[in-house]
């Protein structure tokens, strides 16, 4: 089980490759510009749990009721980075 | 027991500071209880080669790392699929990194079998 923190958006290689090798039991957040990725077709086949940052979010433009994926706080965050013992990000 | 951290760099050798800095943020890492290793992906696969010379455009040599690389006996990675995009061959890839190359489809379980994973 590992944190996997997406920060940068759709034209970065690393994000695309951190996101082709998660497990089902990782925990993915979409933070920053990583959020564009929750709005790309490919999101449903990212294996893992998917959240995103609601703020980041919303700040975008975007309107909550557009999310694929569900929003969280960023006291949510910190629950997500305790619980978790590895760390891909 | 030690953690195991893994950096990660994907960015040119050329152009970027990455390589050195993540060979230079691992090392550093040996003073504490931390294992570290380092990853190269996507253009910083050209890290590897011994024909790769920041230094002909005045910049940063990579070379300055062997000596290190050697002493702490850092674990290096590379990835066969993006030194074949890169024009990388495996006979020019430079021996003082004693790389280990890795295929796209080991990276799941390779990221997943360290504590930390860091892309830099």
């Amino acid at each position: 089980m590992a944190l996997v923190l997406v920060k940068y958006g759709l034209d970065n290689p690393a994000e695309r490759i951190k996101l082709s090798n998660t497990k089902d039991e990782d925990t993915i957040v979409f933070i920053q510009n990583g959020i564009f990725w929750t709005r790309t077709a490919e999101i449903n086949s990212i294996k893992g749990k998917k959240v995103a940052i609601k703020d980041d979010f919303i700040c975008r433009g975007y309107d909550e009721s557009e999310a694929k994926v569900p929003l969280i706080d960023y006291s949510n965050f910190i629950d997500i980075v305790e619980k978790e013992e590895k760390f891909i990000g | 027991m030690d953690k195991k951290v893994l950096f990660v760099v994907y960015q040119s050798p050329v152009g970027s500071l990455w390589t050195n800095e993540g060979f230079r943020t691992a090392f550093g890492m040996y003073g504490e209880d931390i294992e570290p290793s380092l990853l190269v992906l996507e253009a910083a696969s050209t890290s590897l080669s011994k024909n790769t010379a920041p230094e002909k455009m005045g910049l940063l040599p990579i070379k300055i790392v062997h000596r290190f690389v050697k002493r702490y006996e850092t674990e290096v990675f590379g990835v066969e699929e993006h030194l074949e995009k890169y024009g990388v061959k495996k006979e020019n890839i430079d021996e003082n990194f004693n790389a280990k190359l890795l295929k796209e489809n080991e990276l799941n379980e390779f990221f997943h079998s360290f504590d930390s994973v860091i892309f830099m």
